[in-house]
């Protein structure tokens, strides 16, 4: 039985764009929200990963000698006895793997960290001492890099990796570049970034016979429940993963890790049930990250500041296996009216984990560099960057040449503008100090693709006007349970409290994976499409027949209203009457929604767990959200110190469908902006080749003290291209133009330049 | 977590006869919130423990011309004091520009003078670090060192000492009470507790096995000084320092009549600026005097690839200090 929640009785909201608190709030705040590594089935045992010092090598054996002799230790695996694993692709690459490389796999150690053997015991504590008395030993050890420029890396062109790629080219850009009267050719780079969710990753396994169930956090529950069974070699009919709650995710719980398979496979063959909770170091070399990532950027403008020419060289890190991008080339030559166009990705293979998806992934490292290119440029232009801004703004989309759905951006500005005081911003560079520091003004653009997912949900009506709505979605700290019953209660025009809601739950139709802030928009058009079909069976009922309650009325005159059919003559009817007269109690409709352009095959990969994904471009038009970012910044006149005591964001992302949690989206993706630009990295030792600082007191994030004014506007927006709802994602938009509006408002401070992220005093003393 | 057992000291003599009663890698433990860490990393892997919480030198007393400062006292506590925070605020300042206020809650002064360094290797627990196992190497000049110290540094080890109170009291002159081993009780001075790494790193303080501090004596101030401690940092909270400075200042008009400079961030013990701080004495303070006390200050640093950016920072951190304690002799 999967878990349900429906409004307090008390809650009188209907429908979408209202602020209306989670519906699973109080069991959160009162602890009755149980997270995967909160249960604890009998008799079960604990695992604990024995991680590797050494970055690369080949291994002779591994020591467990002193290991083995903890009290409490039932067992431990190595690559010598680990039952037998066939991994799979990983999701980047058309898979749901986090990557290909399951550790324990081969006698190989891939990377620093990487995990060398599994002890299980039977508690916490005597797996984590064992763990730390086991010893690799090695045949040969080599060098290794987690760097793009180190000598030991290989970097190549995406197209030579993969054929079907085809960089950007339209028009000359190098001609162009070459008559301008303005130019900038520049390079920005961001570092690695951890996702590190508060809660991390974990997973229990508890087998009976050959059913498996997982409880396990999880952004994708189909992808999972398929890609488990296949590399365990099981049914997929009897994996049973439960995941109602997720402690925070943000792209690194979309995929399946190595912890996972591992624990289940080990769980079988000890034939208990064990709990696996990873390590916050672990975290850092398990699974997925925003890799590193290296853009240059040749940009030209004429004399009015038109754009005429931009060429994006887009260098990412990835692991040696796997061939893995973001790809931010394609995203930021698609933003600005140019005619000259080129971009050149490459990916530049390396000794660490492959990386994946961390909010906005393509976006945070590309536009970095293109927002903070369009400062540098507009100030050779002699131009205000927001005024800059607008001359570039495009009439359809710059690469594929289509209409937008909807592109708000000139309004987020001039609403940030007015309400920020831009008209106040410093001329020049130390030009204006408040108790010690500089300050500065800085503006950036946001945006976030629309992407539209596959998704089936199944919605219930019953007699007296109660619904339900099932679908293993995902609620990974967004929301989601409140928002799908807020748009079932819009669709159905029901009061908000008669909507149960049951999703986090494999056993439930196949929900729309929570990634690419597609998972509302997705469920909008699922959850449409099966209110409408009980909408279609009440109208029917309604008017079919001479004795029909609303005979003679047609279906478009009609409408569903609080459990009563109305037609627009003013006739109506009782739900309850109309179920009686079907000799029913429940109607139930099934809800399918596959991405634009795929078709039914769409829908049939998804219940296969092949995720789908249509975006940026699709239906004849370009659709993303727009917003921007405005940022004061006070730097310290002696040390450097960089703070930022207000930070203005505007966006347009459709209907807005819960208003307070929206906001506390936008207001999170704006936080984690300030983190990305002024503290966030996984720094590297570029002689041992490994990450250093894998724990939360050195990796560092803002704390209270950091964050001061945050202001944000919702500009509204009507987009019924995008889905029938008009809803836009709002998950990853805030926290992409963060970045180059902290780097901008630094220049106009101290004309101080950084190109390099995070922005440290380091640069500015 | 290395399995350990533990026994609660009532009395000092309590303390450290049980402290010389067990075998083993014992351990004193008072607020735990260094040892607890590092055991956890198996940095510190004790046998056995012997918590001090129970001791009662936790209270902030006057006696015979100075504070005197219980090492039992927790962090929050002294924090607090009124009577320090109005003669001494460099010091109350040191400790909450420190960690974070649960940290504060639980910390001890003992133990705060006695944490151990955050160098990413010694912590890792199998990299090379000759302070870790001496004689391994040490594997911070090779590898990411943006935090690491400037000043005291050897081949050894550069790892900086992290303690924000321990700048404050290197500029403060203050006397420790130890409690030996053996029972009895002496006076060492403060700057004489830590040593530098030399090719010893793994010997970090003048301690023997068995000692604890039991007191902190510091000079009540006989004529109106001006104080502060400043510190930078990249964020605003809960970060240790990459450059801080303890200024003590006493003023004859615009004139300086007497100066003490200590740093933090930079050094691999809490660092008396003796000669920068001298060259102030009969000077007013002014570009000129401030930039020939940071350069006396900063005459032998040693920066490495990643921390160069120390040098500027702490020019920057001294003059906010000596401009600030200045201000206050008002």
């Amino acid at each position: 039985m999967s878990l349900t929640f429906k409004a307090d009785k008390s809650v009188r909201s209907q429908g979408v764009g209202k602020a209306v608190s989670r519906i699973d709030g109080n069991a959160k705040v009162t602890g009755g929200a149980t997270f995967s590594a909160d249960h604890a089935p009998a008799n079960m045992l604990w695992g604990y990963f024995a991680l590797s010092p050494v970055a690369k090598g080949a291994l002779e054996s591994v020591d467990l000698a002193l290991a083995a002799k903890v009290p409490g230790v039932i067992k431990i695996f190595t690559h010598e006895n680990l039952p037998k694993i066939t991994p799979g692709k990983p999701f980047a690459l058309g898979g749901s793997m986090a990557q290909s490389f399951v550790p324990l796999t081969e006698p190989k150690v891939h990377y620093e960290g990487q995990p060398v053997a599994y002890v299980v015991a039977d508690s916490l504590e005597a797996a984590e001492e064992a763990a730390k008395k086991v010893t690799p030993k090695f045949i040969k050890t080599e060098d290794a890099a987690v760097t793009i420029d180190s000598d030991l890396t290989e970097t190549k062109p995406l197209s030579a990796i993969n054929p079907k790629h085809e960089d950007i080219a339209i028009g000359d850009a190098a001609d162009a570049f070459g008559k301008a009267p303005h130019t900038l050719d520049v390079t920005y780079t961001t570092p690695a970034q951890h996702h590190n969710p508060i809660e991390p990753y974990a997973s229990t396994a508890e087998w009976n016979g050959d059913r498996l169930t997982l409880y396990e956090p999880s952004q994708f529950l189909v992808g999972m429940k398929f890609g488990v069974a296949e590399i365990l070699g099981i049914e997929p009919a009897n994996l049973h993963i439960r995941s109602p709650f997720v402690g925070g995710a943000f792209g690194s719980k979309a995929t399946i890790s190595a912890h996972t398979i591992i624990n289940a496979a080990v769980a079988r063959e000890l034939d208990r049930p064990v709990k696996c909770v990873i390590s916050r170091e672990l975290c850092f070399t398990l699974a997925s990250y925003r890799a590193p990532a290296k853009l240059g950027i040749k940009m030209s403008c004429d004399s009015s500041g038109k754009l005429t020419s931009l060429h994006v060289d887009d260098d990412q890190l990835t692991s040696r296996f796997d061939p893995v991008t973001m790809n931010s080339a394609d995203i930021i030559t698609n933003i600005y009216a140019c005619p000259n166009l080129s971009g050149l990705v490459k990916i530049t293979h390396a000794d660490t984990t492959t990386p994946g998806f961390m909010r906005a992934p393509a976006e945070v490292p590309g536009m970095f560099a293109l927002e903070s290119a369009m400062d540098e440029l507009a100030e050779k232009a002699g131009m205000d960057p927001i005024e800059f801004r607008k001359v570039n703004e495009p009439e359809k989309s710059p690469l594929k040449d289509l209409p937008y759905s909807s592109r708000n951006l000139v309004a987020c500005y001039d609403q940030a503008a007015e309400q920020f005081g831009w008209s106040d911003r410093p001329k020049t560079p130390k030009s204006v100090e408040k108790d010690g520091s500089w300050v500065g003004y800085g503006c950036a653009t946001a945006l976030y693709p629309v992407y539209l997912g596959a998704a089936v949900v199944n919605v219930k009506l019953d007699y007296e006007g109660n619904a339900s709505v099932f679908t293993s979605a995902h609620d990974i700290g967004t929301g989601q349970w409140t928002t799908v019953a807020q748009i079932c209660s819009e669709y159905l025009s029901l009061p908000l409290n008669q909507v149960t809601v049951s999703i986090g739950d494999s056993e439930l139709p196949p929900g729309p994976l929570a990634g690419g802030s597609a998972s509302t928009p997705s469920l909008a058009r699922a959850v449409g499409k099966a209110c409408d079909q009980i909408k279609d069976k009440l109208f029917k009922l309604a008017t079919d027949g001479k004795d029909s309650a609303l005979s003679g009325a047609s279906a478009d005159s009609l409408t569903l209203e609080n459990a009563v059919v109305k037609s627009s003559d003013g006739r109506s009817v009782p739900i309850e009457e109309l179920f009686n007269k079907a000799e029913t109690a429940v109607i139930s409709a099934l809800g399918e929604a596959s991405p634009p352009g795929m078709g039914i095959e769409g829908i049939k990969n998804h219940m296969r767990g092949k995720a789908g994904y249509a975006g940026f471009h699709f239906d004849g038009h370009c659709c993303a959200a727009w917003g921007c970012n405005l940022v004061e910044v006070h730097v310290d006149q002696f040390t450097g110190e960089v703070r930022v005591p207000r930070i203005t964001g505007a966006f347009a992302a459709g209907t807005i469908i819960n208003k307070k949690q929206g906001h506390s989206q936008l207001m999170g993706g704006m936080i984690w902006g300030i983190s990305s630009a002024l503290h966030e990295q996984t720094a590297p030792d570029t002689n041992q080749g490994k990450w250093v600082n894998k724990d939360l007191a050195e990796y560092l994030i803002p704390v209270n003290a950091d964050i001061q004014d945050l202001d944000i506007i919702m500009v509204p927006e009507e987009d019924k291209i995008v889905n029938p709802l008009g809803a836009k994602g709002i998950g990853e938009l805030a926290v992409v133009g963060v970045n180059a509006a902290i780097a901008n408002a630094v220049y106009n401070a101290t004309g101080q330049r950084v190109r390099d992220l995070p922005l440290r005093l380091d640069a500015l003393v | 977590m290395h399995p350990f057992t533990i026994s609660k000291a009532k009395t000092p003599a309590e303390a450290t006869t049980q402290w010389q009663s067990n075998n083993g890698r014992t351990s004193y433990i008072a607020g735990g919130t260094t040892l607890l860490d590092l055991a956890k990393l198996h940095v510190e892997t004790p046998d056995h423990l012997v918590s001090l919480a129970a001791l009662p030198n936790r209270s902030v007393t006057e006696k015979n011309g100075y504070f005197r400062i219980g090492a039992n006292a927790t962090m929050a506590a002294v924090a607090a004091d009124e009577n320090l925070q109005t003669s001494l605020p460099v010091l109350t300042e040191s400790l909450l520009l420190a960690a974070s206020s649960q940290i504060r809650n639980m910390a001890s002064i003992g133990g705060n003078l006695l944490q151990r360094v955050r160098c990413a290797y010694f912590r890792d627990g199998h990299s090379p670090c000759n302070k870790r196992e001496p004689g391994t190497g040490c594997a911070a000049h090779k590898g990411e060192h943006r935090g690491h110290a400037i000043l005291g540094t050897s081949e050894s080890c550069f790892a900086f000492h992290p303690s924000d109170l321990c700048v404050a009291l290197a500029a403060l002159d203050a006397d420790l009470v130890i409690r030996q081993g053996n029972g009895t009780t002496a006076r060492l001075a403060f700057l004489d507790l830590h040593k530098l790494p030399g090719d010893t790193p793994h010997i970090e303080t003048s301690l023997k096995p068995g000692d604890y501090i039991e007191e902190i004596l510091i000079p009540i101030p006989k004529s109106k000084l001006g104080s502060t401690y400043q510190k930078a940092r990249d964020r605003a909270s809960y970060q240790f320092a990459l450059s801080s400075a303890a200024a003590v200042l006493e003023m004859d008009g615009d004139v300086v009549k007497s100066a003490r400079l200590a740093l933090g961030g930079v050094a691999t013990k809490p660092w008396r600026a003796t000669n920068a701080e001298q060259s102030l004495v009969g000077k007013k303070l002014t570009t000129d005097t401030l930039n020939r006390c940071a350069d006396l200050a900063l005459k032998n640093a040693q920066p490495h690839e990643h921390n160069q950016y120390k040098i500027p920072l702490t020019r920057g951190i001294i003059f906010k200090a000596l401009t600030k304690a200045a201000e206050r002799t008002a």
